[in-house]
C-alpha cells in the first residue's frame, strides 16, 4: 500500500487524481478492512492535517462544516446544537467517546451508509456538500449524493471538502431520534430526523422527515399534505403513519422488516 | 399437579424450609478437596430489579437491581463483591442482548461485538448487594461456597418477571430483545392482532 | 524488506521510535510488535472492544483500527506512559484498591478512556462517567467498580 500525509489540499486532490483513496480518522476505511468487507486501498492519502477541512463557520445565510471536522466537535459546537440541533444530536450519538473524537461528517457523508446517524439530519436540514477536484469544483444536494448503500454520485477523485447546511428560518427546530438497543456502541437500528418550520399562527409552514436504516439510502418522508395543519397529536400519529408507509425496510440480524417499519414511524413522532 | 396445569390452570405455589445440608465432598479435583466442597454447597440467591420499559419500541433498560447471596462465609468481600456485580451485568446481557445466532450453515451471523450486544459502561444500572452468610455443614474453606455463577441466574428471571408484569405476559424467550418485547406486548406472539 | 516498506518514526510516551514498516500496519501492532510495548491490548480487533485504547494528542483512539502511519508526528501515549517512575498513576491506583480489576484484560483501555475523559471534563457526573467508558467493554466487573475508581480519580485530580 502506498501511504502519504497531505500537507495542502492540492496535494490531496493531485493524490486522488493519481488513484489515492482519502483517509480521515480510519473508522469506517480501516474498521471496513479489519472486518475483512473490503481490503485497504492500494494507495491512501491521509486527509486530517488539512486546516481547510477543519473550520466550522457561519454566515448570514448558512453553516459551513469542514469534511474533517470529528463528530465530538459537531456534538458541542455552539453553531451547531444552537440552530442545527439535529445534527448535533445524530453526532453525539455515534459509536463511542473514541469514534466520536477520529470519525469526521465528511467521512460519515461518503461512506454513504444508510445506517449514518448524521445523514437523516443533514436532508432534513437541506445540506450540500462541496466537492473538490483537480478539474474543478461542483456542489450536490446530499438526497443527489447517495444513490445506494455505500455508494455516491462522485468520481474517484473528488474530496468533498465542506458541508453547507443553509441557516434555518425562524421558528424552525429540528431534532434526530435514534432506536438503540444499549445506550452506547450502537448502530441505528432504525432512527428518523425531523426539521419543523411554524408559521406565524402556529401552524406547519414545513416540515421535513427523513428515516435512517430502512431504505438502500437515508430515505425522505413525503409529507406535502401536513403543510398548514396544526402540530397536533393526530398531525404526529400522521407522521407516524407516513413515515412506517413509506420506509422499505429489510429484515436483518438487528431487527425484522415489520419491526423496523413500526419502530421508524414512532422514532418519526418522537420528541 | 401436572395434571392441573395441563389442564391449562395457573399453579401458584410458594413456601420455604431449611436448606439441605452440602453433601459429603471427597475426590480430588484439580483445585483439592476444599474447593469440590464450596462447589457443591447449595446456595441461594434472590435478586430485584426495577427496570422501564419502552411501550411503543419494546426497549428495556435496567435501573437498579437488588442481589442478595447465600455464598456462605465471604472471605473476600472485594472479590466476591465483583463476581456479583459482574454477573448481574452478563445477566442482563443474556436478559436483554446477547444472543448468538446461527446462519444454515451453522455459522454464527453475529461472531463480533457490534452485533453480539454486552452492555456498556452507560448501560450500567445501581447494584446494591446484600451478602447472607449462613453457616452450612461440610461447605468450603471457613464454611464459604461458591458465588460466580450464581448472580448470572437470577437476573435474567428477575427482569423477565418485571416485564411480565408490565405488559401482562411473559416474554418466553431469552434474550428478551426490544422486538420479542414489543411482539410479546401487542400479543403477535399468540396469534393476536398484528 | 518489500517495496511498500516506510521508515517512519513514532513518538510514544514521549520517546520516540524509528521503524520501518508496512504502511498499512496498524498502531496497535506497531507498539506491541515493534517497539514491544504490550501492555496496549488486542481485544477484538475491531474497533468494538477499547481495548486497545490509546491516547492520540491527549485523545483516545482505537489503535486496532488506526494506521501506523498516520501517528506519525503526533504524541501516543499508551498505558506504559502513565507510570512516573514507581508511582502508579491515580487511576491505576484505583481502580486496583476499587477492585476494578478481574481478568484484567479491558483495564489499560479503560484506564486510558479515563485519562481522555477527566482531561476534558475535570468533574465528571455518574452519566458523563459512564459515557465516557461507554467504547470500553468489560465482561467481568459490571463496571461499578471502574465507575468508582474514575470517580475517586477525578476527587484527587481535580483542580
Amino acid at each position: 500500500m502506498q501511504f502519504s500525509i497531505a500537507t495542502t489540499l492540492d496535494e490531496a486532490l493531485d493524490a486522488l487524481a493519481t488513484g489515492a483513496c482519502p483517509i480521515a480518522g480510519g473508522t469506517d476505511l480501516v474498521v471496513a478492512a479489519r472486518h475483512g468487507k473490503a481490503p485497504l486501498p492500494d494507495s491512501v492519502v491521509a486527509i486530517d492535517r488539512l486546516s481547510e477541512l477543519q473550520t466550522i463557520s457561519s454566515t448570514a445565510d448558512a453553516t459551513i462544516i469542514g469534511a474533517g471536522v470529528t463528530h465530538a466537535r459537531l456534538m458541542t459546537n455552539d453553531a451547531v446544537t444552537g440552530a442545527l440541533a439535529g445534527l448535533a444530536d445524530a453526532s453525539a450519538l455515534v459509536g463511542s467517546p473514541a469514534t466520536r473524537n477520529l470519525g469526521t461528517l465528511g467521512g460519515n457523508v461518503m461512506n454513504a451508509s444508510p445506517a449514518m446517524d448524521t445523514g437523516a439530519p443533514l436532508v432534513v436540514l437541506n445540506a450540500s456538500v462541496t466537492l473538490r477536484s483537480t478539474r474543478g469544483e461542483r456542489s450536490l444536494p446530499v438526497a443527489e449524493l447517495w444513490v445506494g448503500p455505500g455508494q455516491t454520485a462522485t468520481r474517484p477523485d473528488e474530496l468533498c471538502t465542506v458541508i453547507v447546511i443553509p441557516t434555518p428560518r425562524v421558528r424552525s427546530g429540528s431534532a434526530y431520534v435514534r432506536l438503540e438497543y444499549r445506550r452506547a456502541m450502537e448502530i441505528a437500528v432504525v432512527g428518523a430526523a425531523a426539521a419543523i418550520t411554524l408559521g406565524d399562527d402556529g401552524s406547519i409552514e414545513a416540515l421535513a422527515v427523513a428515516l435512517t436504516a430502512v431504505g438502500p439510502t437515508i430515505l425522505s418522508v413525503e409529507l406535502a399534505e401536513l403543510v398548514g395543519h396544526p402540530m397536533t397529536p393526530e398531525t404526529l400519529e400522521r407522521v407516524a403513519t407516513l413515515a412506517s408507509t413509506q420506509s422499505t425496510p429489510i429484515s436483518d440480524g438487528r431487527a425484522s422488516d415489520r419491526y423496523r417499519r413500526h419502530a421508524v414511524g414512532i422514532m418519526a413522532k418522537r420528541r | 399437579m401436572a395434571g392441573i396445569a395441563a389442564g391449562g390452570e395457573l399453579l401458584l405455589g410458594h413456601g420455604s424450609g431449611t436448606p439441605p445440608s452440602a453433601p459429603e465432598a471427597v475426590g480430588v479435583t484439580c483445585v483439592g478437596d476444599q474447593g469440590l466442597a464450596a462447589w457443591v454447597a447449595p446456595q441461594f440467591s434472590c435478586h430485584a430489579v426495577r427496570v422501564r420499559l419502552d411501550r411503543e419500541t419494546g426497549v428495556v433498560r435496567v435501573l437498579e437491581v437488588s442481589a442478595a447471596h447465600d455464598s456462605g462465609t465471604i472471605i473476600n468481600p472485594i472479590g466476591a463483591t465483583g463476581q456479583v456485580q459482574g454477573g448481574v451485568l452478563m445477566g442482563i446481557g443474556q436478559a436483554l442482548t446477547e444472543g448468538t445466532r446461527y446462519r444454515d450453515d451453522a455459522r454464527q451471523q453475529n461472531a463480533g461485538l457490534l452485533e453480539y450486544k454486552l452492555q456498556t459502561a452507560a448501560d450500567a444500572p445501581q447494584i446494591q448487594i446484600e451478602f447472607v452468610e449462613v453457616p452450612t455443614a461440610n461447605a468450603g474453606p471457613s464454611g464459604a461456597k461458591g458465588i460466580a455463577e450464581a448472580p448470572n441466574v437470577a437476573t435474567p428471571a428477575a427482569i423477565a418477571n418485571a416485564l411480565a408484569k408490565l405488559i401482562g405476559r411473559p416474554v418466553r424467550q431469552l434474550p428478551m430483545t426490544a422486538e420479542r418485547v414489543w411482539e410479546t406486548a401487542i400479543g403477535a406472539d399468540e396469534g393476536g392482532v398484528q | 524488506m518489500t517495496s511498500d516498506q516506510q521508515a517512519i518514526t513514532l513518538s510514544v510516551n514521549g520517546v520516540t521510535y524509528p521503524v520501518t514498516i508496512s504502511p498499512a500496519r496498524n498502531l496497535l501492532s506497531v507498539i506491541r510488535s515493534e517497539i514491544g510495548l504490550t501492555g496496549t491490548k488486542e481485544g477484538c480487533d475491531d474497533c468494538e472492544c477499547g481495548a486497545c485504547m490509546v491516547l492520540l494528542d491527549g485523545q483516545p483512539v482505537n489503535s486496532c483500527s488506526f494506521l501506523a502511519a498516520q501517528a506519525e508526528g503526533r504524541s501516543v501515549t499508551t498505558i506504559e506512559g502513565l507510570v512516573q517512575g514507581e508511582q502508579l498513576h491515580p487511576m491505576q491506583r484505583n481502580i486496583l484498591d476499587e477492585g476494578g480489576v478481574q481478568c484484567g484484560f479491558c483495564t489499560p483501555g479503560m484506564i486510558m478512556s479515563t485519562c481522555a475523559l477527566l482531561e476534558r471534563c475535570p468533574r465528571p457526573t455518574d452519566d458523563e462517567i459512564q459515557i465516557g467508558l461507554s467504547g470500553n467493554l468489560c465482561r467481568c466487573t459490571g463496571y461499578a467498580t471502574i465507575i468508582a475508581a474514575v470517580r475517586r480519580t477525578a476527587e484527587e485530580l481535580a483542580p
